[in-house]
């Protein structure tokens, strides 16, 4: 998978430029001073919308699964988190161990063989997204919405093995939101569709709950 | 790849069957047609892939349609039956609503290729919590897996992302059921497909499809029992 910054040229198909991943060395600072779930402001792609992308290739299913697994492991940091710091109880905690073991399947599952959730531990600041049972609870939801809306974006850019891969993640990512919407009370899914968004939508929402890149 | 599909073998009822002696095509398959489907982003610019790529995907549509029927039936005759209570009965309501408007999406987007809808019978499953729970469960645990296994066959991208918005809500749909009968909302990290011969054989294991629709269109769907 390609790392850094990258840029497809095609004649006929808009440009895709992918800005650097996720790396160590980037905290991203989740949960501070704002009152909502907060994931803010980093922009890991700018694109087009799809299915306006190129046609589907393996090169380009490299560079669309590199962003789709860059949510997945923030999924899988946040939950491995919160289970660390144990303090979930009952519903949410149960919640929280199988999404963890859930995410770190889909980390592996969408291609970054060998790296398991703890690789991206220390990345992140989650704050009290991952020990307030409400912020967590909020948090979680948003996250897998977020995920969610970005893998329905993307299934037509892909090529069929990798959109096999990518529709097997994306049901579970539906089914933990709900679940924790569900353990808080609420009417889970009350919608009749899914948005299926851009790389842009999908880095606005990221902006709107509060995902910040630190220098 | 063709999936080779008897279907008078699993569909005695010839409720799917014909779906498949569909021979037309319709312009502007889903352009503006959609209703309640939204889908964000600029698929309506997406490259025409002409009419043999609208037509397969036509069937893929009324197979889903099919499957939608059967879904919206079932929460509907719940809820004008009235004999649940309480979160059942308002489970009826909203996935009711979300069902009947992924049905009226489809009809719209088919237009006269569209599958009519077949008759019914639930045979008590909308009238005990418990098992209208557990029946749900299966429906969209099913669902969720059958629009899974036709993502990889949708042949025009914009038909894909319709797919994939409705994919997802079902699979909240299993969760939810699963969180409301007492089971675990996902047993697994990676969901499987169900393709389309299982599936129809699954549906009509269950004889609630009882009848082929009538040739005569008729807007209001049919409760026996």
């Amino acid at each position: 998978m390609t790392k850094g910054t990258t840029s497809l040229p095609a004649p006929d198909a808009p440009r895709i430029t992918v800005q650097p991943t996720l790396t160590r060395r980037r905290l991203l600072r989740v949960g501070a001073a704002a009152a909502g779930p907060v994931l803010a402001g980093g922009l890991w792609l700018t694109g087009v919308s799809a299915p306006l992308a190129g046609a589907p290739s393996p090169e380009q299913d490299g560079r669309v699964v590199a962003y789709l697994l860059d949510l997945q492991r923030l999924e899988a940091a946040f939950y491995a988190e919160a289970v660390e710091r144990d303090s979930l109880d009952g519903d949410l905690a149960e919640f929280a161990r199988a999404a963890a073991a859930h995410e770190g399947v889909h980390v592996r599952h969408l291609g970054a063989a060998g790296m398991g959730a703890g690789d991206d531990r220390g990345a992140f600041e989650f704050g009290e997204t991952t020990t307030s049972p409400t912020r967590f609870a909020v948090t979680a939801a948003a996250l897998e919405d977020i995920a969610v809306y970005a893998l329905n974006g993307q299934l037509a850019n892909l090529t069929p093995p990798a959109r096999a891969r990518a529709a097997q993640v994306v049901s579970v990512d539906a089914r933990h939101a709900a679940w924790v919407r569900a353990i808080e009370g609420r009417v889970a899914a009350p919608q009749a569709t899914d948005a299926a968004e851009d790389q842009a939508a999908i880095g606005r929402r990221l902006s709107a709950a509060g995902l910040r890149l630190t220098p | 790849m063709t999936e080779p599909l008897d279907l008078a073998a699993i569909d005695p009822s010839g409720a799917v069957a014909e779906a498949h002696e569909r021979a037309e095509t319709r312009r502007d398959l889903l352009l503006g047609t959609l209703g309640g489907l939204v889908v964000a982003g600029g698929w309506a610019a997406a490259p025409l892939l002409g009419a043999p790529a609208r037509q397969y995907d036509a069937g893929i549509l009324n197979y889903a349609l099919t499957l939608e029927y059967v879904q919206a039936a079932f929460y509907t005759e719940a809820e004008r039956l009235g004999a649940l209570r309480g979160r059942e009965a308002m489970v009826a309501r909203t996935l009711g609503g979300v069902e009947r408007a992924h049905v009226a999406a489809f009809r719209s987007a088919l237009g006269s290729a569209a599958v009519k809808r077949p008759s019914f019978d639930f045979r008590g499953t909308t009238e005990d919590g418990e098992t209208f729970l557990r029946t749900a469960v299966a429906f969209e645990d099913l669902g969720a897996a059958a629009y899974k296994a036709q993502l990889l066959r949708i042949r025009q991208p914009e038909i894909v992302s319709v797919a994939a918005s409705v994919h997802s809500v079902e699979a909240r749909h299993a969760a939810w059921m699963r969180y409301l009968v007492g089971a675990v909302p996902a047993t697994a990290a990676l969901d499987e497909p169900s393709d389309r011969q299982r599936t129809l054989q699954l549906v009509a294991s269950t004889r609630f499809i009882t009848a082929a629709p009538r040739t005569d269109a008729s807007s209001t769907p049919r409760f026996t029992g």
